[in-house]
């Protein structure tokens, strides 16, 4: 696990974006079987049409498997948002950019929402920092979408300013010689962590996990009615004939959960800064 | 062998408990999480078998230890808890351990369960064990 003493959170909250203070409670923990059953698949019995040929007896989806297709979905859905959920921590290289770095220091985090930075620090190909950037002087007001800034104008360090140590603000110097490179490839390293903290989700993301598992669950149970479409049976003048839909038993609400689907990841994308959106002006 | 457990709630003897999926509580309560250790690579639903979970229980050899770690990505909150036998010789498949008030657990905890018999140790990891509540977050 990691130490999370020398740490700067981000500016308030992820969800509602930079919230302090709420008397309506937003975060839960992540969904449970019981919960996907009963929001996500009211009504629904999770048993397979087709009787399982070695027991005779239908297939029954249980707790367990339940919370297989839960595990699953928050993989999908980190895939899907290119977020991770659960607390992760990185460590990522990036380059000295001469230009971002007299942006201010402008760094973009390749993986979102953070909520906490630990180290930036200058590391060399052998793996040895050789000077930390105070944690005071990095701006992580828009440090959920991936944004740091170095902005050293308020006191780092108090007293002596002298050696280049890794841990203070000493060895300040070294960053004002960078000014004649253009560009030194994995020169910064940082150390941040993605994920909502303690696992505490927000609702609107339990809403997309159990989404993305209904969806997987339905088309499972749909395809167990393959065999059925139509019978009819008839004797003499008498007949009767039934249609069913057969696999496409939970087509309408299969659509209606991918639509939902994508809105909630494109409404998740835009909370982290992961939405793309081109024009012509 | 594959190491897990079920989480059990009411209980007042070896034959009177309740299963359940998850350890719900809130944050700053105390709690008490009682399981019964199992083998889940027995009795899958695919053998046949229709229980609550797959897996069998699994009685641990006389004088065996469970450390029982509560996970978080921050080490502050990360917790190592050492259960015990509520019924050391009537079902020894069954142990406790007690998440006291101070401890910062929130969210979603996954155990890793450490059993030690003698010099044969086993581990396990059970996701998403305990749903803690927040009483405020925004």
């Amino acid at each position: 696990m990691a130490i999370f003493t020398n740490s700067k959170d981000t500016l308030g909250a992820i969800t509602p974006t930079g919230a302090v203070e709420s008397v309506w409670s937003r975060l839960e923990p992540l969904l449970t079987a019981g919960q996907l059953r009963s929001v996500h698949l009211f009504g629904i019995p999770l048993v397979s049409f087709i009787k399982n040929p070695l027991t005779g007896k239908p297939d029954i989806m249980n707790d367990e498997a339940l919370n297989d297709h839960i595990v699953q979905a928050v993989s999908l859905a980190e895939v899907e948002t290119g977020m991770q959920i659960f607390p992760t921590q990185h460590q990522e290289k990036h380059p000295f950019d001469a230009f971002l770095f007299k942006s201010l220091g402008y760094f973009m985090l390749r993986n979102r929402p953070v909520v906490s930075i630990q180290a930036l620090s200058v590391v060399p190909a052998n793996g040895v920092s050789i000077y930390s950037v105070p944690l005071d002087w990095i701006e992580t007001a828009h440090m959920a979408r991936g944004q740091i800034n170095i902005i050293p104008i308020n006191v780092a360090v108090v007293g002596s300013i002298s050696s280049g140590t890794t841990s203070t603000a000493g060895g300040a110097y070294f960053l004002s010689i960078l000014g004649g490179q253009r560009w030194i490839p994995a020169f910064w390293q940082i150390t941040y962590t993605t994920g909502w903290v303690d696992g505490l989700i927000p609702r609107v993301v339990n809403q997309l996990i159990g989404t993305i598992a209904a969806i997987e669950i339905l088309s499972l149970l749909a395809t167990t009615y393959a065999r059925n479409t139509s019978h009819s049976i008839g004797i003499d003048s008498m007949s009767q004939s039934v249609s069913t839909p057969g696999p496409q038993l939970f087509k309408v609400r299969i659509e209606e959960l991918l639509l939902k689907k994508a809105m909630l990841v494109r409404k998740m994308k835009a909370m982290a800064g992961l939405l793309i959106v081109s024009g012509e002006v | 062998m594959l190491l897990s457990s079920r989480f059990l709630d009411n209980v007042s003897s070896v034959n009177s408990f309740d299963f359940v999926d998850k350890v719900e509580f809130f944050s700053g309560d105390q709690a008490t999480v009682t399981l019964q250790l199992i083998d889940a690579s027995l009795d899958k639903e695919n053998a046949g078998f229709r229980p609550l979970t797959a897996g069998r229980r699994f009685v641990p050899a006389s004088g065996a230890t469970l450390q029982v770690i509560l996970k978080n990505l921050d080490d502050a909150k990360t917790y190592t808890k050492v259960a015990s036998q509520p019924f050391p010789t009537t079902d020894p498949s069954i142990w406790q351990f007690s998440i006291s008030a101070a401890d910062a657990v929130s969210g979603t905890v996954s155990l890793q369960l450490t059993l030690t018999e003698g010099a044969v140790i086993r581990r396990s990891l059970i996701k998403a064990a305990l749903r803690v509540y927040p009483i405020s977050s925004v």
